[in-house]
């Protein structure tokens, strides 16, 4: 399936979620809000869903392309791989065999997220995302965020190549991300836009609240288990 | 001009980026790079990041720790040192450090520049540090122990406290990690340990594992460590379930420091719940 130059607006739950080989092309979503409150998750349709923290671009395979989309002003977080074994999905014969944590994602270039409200532009938490090695994010933009630009967690291998991450509360957190690169990205804590706006008092003044990219001290969490030679009596 | 060669290993790659508006804040001040202070588990370093041909702002604003030392939820975390490989940081190769003993024991720290403002961190041009991780039993024994480092050339000295147990410390069959960011000794680094006495003791187990090396020349290796364990105690091999009790949950074993004859294990594999024996 191409989805080609969309515009949505106004969605609740989440938006534009399919499953292998898909392109999304030049969409835009934007002012996506939540079905019942965030803190409210028995108001959802099924137990286990997460259509309380609802992104605009809902990623739950890796093998699609996303090239040049928009993600703007979503309630919670733009674009969000949630990748995980959920049912009724999971029992069909396509997905035998396959985990969408490890699966291998497709073109990921041009992207947009930005003025969006919670914990990230982009993100990967959960369930996080073990990628192949030389997975790359190409010229991705995240900016204008409550939270963080990105927001890696549990994840490997994600490179970040190009790109543009500002104004955001927090330009990237690697939060258990090994081997992350980030390679010729532009990183702005506060650009003279946001500076602008904050001197007209349309935006907080967020000093001390604007870290650039995070490194993560314990990527192994140092779990080791120590084997010898067994004889059972 | 510094010639780095990269080459993609664990932990964080930042290069040929640029930072900017991280100067503009006259209250808190932000930074380009910090270490996180969420989930590091066990409160130390365990990850060596590659920070290379960026370009920043103000001179004095480029990293911090200061909220994984001052605030990490799992415990304040020890021996941060962080390399700039090329100088693109600092303007001069060299090591950004934590103001911890067993580290500036060890270094001519008249060499190093004023830690910078909120960073907690300061700047020692042409240092050369290696991680490593020096594990130990985890077992309720060892709560309380130090490792002290000696190097045997100089005769400099420090400590090491073995900290907080993120993971269920009654599995301790795990390790606890106590950390080291060392130069190339004078002589050699002996490592021992203390119990909560001040006493000379052994728990259970050490094993040295060192982090990648870094870029500088000269690094540490694993044969310039050696330990030093006290006398055995005989009666130690009549009390191998020493401080365990099974039926309070307490999981784990020991390693006899001269293999005294065996160690068990409870309820490792296949989660079982029964005691195995391993014989050493």
């Amino acid at each position: 399936m191409l989805l080609l130059t969309s515009c949505v607006s106004f969605i609740l739950v989440h938006l534009l979620f399919l499953e292998w080989d898909n392109v999304f092309y030049r969409n835009l979503g934007a002012y996506t809000r939540p079905p019942v409150a965030w803190n409210n998750p028995a108001g959802l349709i099924r137990s286990g869903e997460t259509d309380h923290f609802p992104s605009t671009f809902w990623i739950t395979n890796p093998p699609n392309d996303f090239i040049d989309n928009v993600a703007a002003g979503s309630r919670s977080t733009g674009i969000w791989f949630e990748l995980k074994l959920r049912a009724p999905s999971s029992t069909l014969d396509i997905n035998q065999g396959s985990n969408p944590k490890t699966n291998p994602l497709g073109r990921f270039e041009g992207n947009v997220a930005h003025s969006n409200n919670f914990r990230a532009g982009i993100t990967t938490y959960q369930t996080g995302y073990r990628a192949p090695p030389d997975t790359t994010w190409t010229n991705i933009k995240s900016y204008k965020n409550n939270g963080s630009g990105l927001f890696q967690h549990g994840t490997n291998n994600i490179i970040m190549k190009g790109g543009l991450l500002a104004d955001n509360a927090e330009a990237a957190r690697n939060f258990h991300h090994d081997r992350a690169v980030y390679d010729g990205v532009e990183v702005i804590g506060r650009s003279e836009h946001a500076q602008s706006m904050i001197d007209q008092g349309r935006l907080n003044d967020g000093c001390g609240k604007a870290g650039g990219i995070s490194l993560q001290p314990n990527e192994g969490m140092w779990v080791s288990i120590s084997f010898h030679l067994e004889v059972l009596i | 001009m510094f010639i780095y060669h990269i080459i993609q290993q664990a932990g964080t790659t930042i290069k040929n980026s640029k930072f900017s508006g991280f100067d503009v804040c006259t209250g808190g001040k932000n930074f380009p790079v910090w270490y996180e202070n969420d989930q590091v588990r066990n409160a130390v370093v365990d990850a060596t990041h590659t920070i290379v041909n960026n370009t920043y702002g103000a001179a004095d604003n480029r990293i911090s720790a200061c909220k994984s030392i001052n605030s990490s939820p799992d415990g304040d975390v020890r021996i941060i040192a962080q390399e700039d490989p090329d100088g693109s940081m600092a303007g001069e190769p060299g090591f950004y450090i934590q103001n911890h003993e067993a580290i500036t024991n060890f270094i001519d720290v008249s060499t190093c520049q004023a830690e910078e403002e909120g960073s907690c961190l300061r700047f020692c041009p042409g240092l050369c540090l290696r991680l490593g991780i020096v594990g130990v039993s985890q077992a309720l024994t060892t709560r309380g122990y130090n490792m002290i480092i000696t190097d045997t050339g100089s005769g400099a000295s420090g400590t090491v406290a073995r900290g907080p147990i993120w993971f269920d410390e009654l599995q301790n069959h795990l390790s606890a990690p106590m950390p080291f960011q060392l130069p190339d000794p004078v002589g050699k680094y002996q490592i021992s340990f203390t119990d909560t006495n001040g006493d000379p003791a052994w728990p259970g187990y050490a094993k040295v594992n060192l982090e990648r090396a870094p870029t500088c020349t000269g690094a540490l290796v694993e044969s310039e460590i050696e330990f030093v364990r006290p006398q055995s105690d005989d009666i130690r091999c009549d009390d191998l379930f020493h401080e365990d009790d099974y039926a309070q949950g307490i999981h784990g074993w020991q390693e006899s420091p001269r293999s005294c004859c065996f160690v068990v294990c409870y309820g490792v594999f296949n989660m079982k719940t029964r005691p195995y024996v391993y014989f050493i």
